[in-house]
């Protein structure tokens, strides 16, 4: 059954339900609970409740204040610290969050570029280190965080010239199309920016340089060095090059190739940087010869013709066979690392991926 | 109204001296209409009671925050909102008082229907509406408080309040048609 009442009715019947008996406190109820409040007037603490909304409030705020605290204080000490110490990983994962984080193209690729710079710094740092350590168990320890450090800068050094070819090929573009009018009101806000992004790049990248020159050239100078004269000679003749990857060290391409070989024949292609570095390494396997590259004394110079127990066809100039694609490509050209060569001469190379670069 | 409230100022001042005689008078005093205000949200008389006992314990736990200035009514009245919402955010599954009221008079719908009278159908149909339009209905004809205490209570201001009753009422209109 519907009812049809008007405003005004329901105004009445509503304050009609003061006076229902249902809502009337009766006498023997309100004595009880008098009674029963008065006793309790006397211990005007509330009983201490674990689950308690409001004592929790109070809690949550001081122990996330702790957390943080600790958090933020582990974070600072892992941003100082060098391959091989216990919070480095800590380190490196902190950069992945902070790269996640950043969505502006410009802001990330400085961030790379800082990034590069301190990969760098740790490579100094270890270098110094080991060079001055007596001790023979903590100087093969930090001769194995350098070569760790060494692949690190190695990878970051990838990271940053493809970055920086990235700006270049935005720089042109930028001042292709703001061409007529550069040449009236000066340089476009966009220019600026790249160009401040690839100065940014420029400065960690030649920091980088200077240091994989002057270890290679202590490693040269340093008759206590534990290369053989062959190693010496290799190495001299790498230098020679300007491939970033034949710059390291004897014992550290012999570990990379271990390591990255072995990677892949578990499974390939595993990464991009992965595949880079096998590339490099593929290539110094030319130079060292199809054996395993610690038992090779001396580097051969870099051919462009295919293996010697293969009947293809020779490469084209430029180009290096490669057993993996099974085709001639540029192999390791992302390393070139010249700036008087713009960071990579082969503007076209075919191995460049950019799907690494996720803008 | 204005000398119950001059009453429970003084009371309240003495109080939150430590006078628990001036405390059981506020109770006194204060218990039945707070006792209406809870009991008519409530399926159970014994919870309302309870929740009494809860809000007056609070009440003189809380008294040294008191501010003296402010009316004691209100004060206490927020009180009494604040523990309803805690208890029906615990046991949301509690039926209104009118609900189980007209319910269990009977269990043939039929005849439920036809007994069902005008005030029931508006009870029923208030113990629907959302949590403020009920307290401010509540407040504004059982408790008879007017706009500026309602306001005190709520923390809305009286604008926004008399547009809350309208829409409230326009609402009930509706409720009880369809009842």
């Amino acid at each position: 059954m519907s009812k049809d009442l008007n405003i005004d009715q329901i105004e009445a019947i509503l304050s009609q339900a003061k006076d229902q008996p249902k809502l009337q406190l009766s006498a023997d109820a309100s004595d009880k609970i008098r009674a029963q409040l008065m006793t309790q007037l006397d211990s005007p603490a509330r009983p201490f409740s674990v689950f308690s909304i409001r004592k929790v409030s109070s809690i949550l705020p001081m122990s996330l204040a702790v957390v943080l605290a600790i958090g933020s204080g582990m974070a600072a000490f892992a941003n100082t610290a060098k391959p091989g110490d216990f919070l480095y990983p800590l380190d490196r994962l902190m950069e992945q969050v902070e790269v996640k984080l950043v969505r502006n193209p410009e802001v990330k690729a400085q961030v790379y570029a800082s990034f590069n710079t301190e990969r760098t710094a740790e490579l100094e740092i270890l270098a110094q280190a080991s060079a001055v350590e007596q001790r023979p168990e903590r100087k093969a320890r930090l001769d194995q965080a350098k070569a760790a450090a060494e692949l690190n800068l190695e990878r970051s050094l990838t990271q940053v010239v493809q970055v920086e070819e990235i700006f270049k090929a935005k720089l042109e573009a930028a001042a292709e199309t703001a061409k007529a009018r550069v040449e009236t009101e000066g340089e476009s806000d966009r220019e600026r920016v790249y160009r401040a992004v690839l100065n940014r790049i420029q400065v960690s990248k030649n920091r980088s340089r200077e240091l994989v020159e002057k270890l290679a050239q202590t490693q040269l100078g340093n008759p206590d060095q534990k290369d053989s004269e062959e190693d010496q000679e290799s190495i001299s003749q790498n230098l020679s090059n300007t491939r970033f990857g034949n710059r390291l060290s004897q014992p550290t391409r012999v570990r990379l190739y271990r390591e990255v070989t072995q990677d892949f024949r578990a499974e390939y292609p595993r990464t991009d940087e992965d595949r880079k570095v096998y590339d490099i390494l593929r290539r110094d396997g030319k130079i060292w010869g199809e054996d395993e590259p610690d038992q090779i004394t001396e580097d051969k110079p870099s051919s462009n013709e295919p293996d010697q127990d293969s009947d293809r066809e020779p490469c084209e100039d430029g180009l290096t066979f490669s057993r993996l694609t099974d085709t001639c490509i540029r192999v390791g050209s992302l390393l070139q690392i010249d700036p008087d060569q713009g960071g990579g001469s082969d503007s076209q190379d075919t191995s460049w991926d950019s799907s690494i670069w996720p803008f | 109204m204005a000398e119950l409230e001059s009453q429970l100022t003084a009371l309240a001042e003495a109080a939150q001296g430590g006078d628990k005689d001036a405390f059981g008078e506020i109770f006194d005093l204060m218990s039945p209409p707070i006792y209406r205000f809870l009991a008519s949200r409530l399926s159970d008389p014994a919870t309302a009671q309870d929740i009494l006992g809860q809000v007056f314990l609070e009440a003189w736990q809380s008294l040294p925050r008191y501010n003296t200035k402010r009316p004691f009514k209100t004060w206490i009245y927020t009180i009494a909102r604040y523990r309803l919402i805690d208890y029906f955010r615990r046991y949301r599954s509690t039926v209104s008082l009118e609900a189980v009221t007209e319910r269990s008079a009977t269990t043939d719908l039929e005849e439920e229907s036809a007994v069902r009278s005008e005030f029931d159908s508006v009870l029923l149909a208030l113990s629907d509406l959302p949590e403020m339009y009920q307290t401010v209905l509540r407040l504004k004809y059982i408790e008879e408080l007017d706009y500026s205490e309602i306001a005190q209570v709520t923390g809305k201001s009286e604008a926004s309040l008399r547009v809350i009753v309208k829409r409230g009422l326009d609402k009930l209109k509706i409720s009880i048609k369809n009842i």
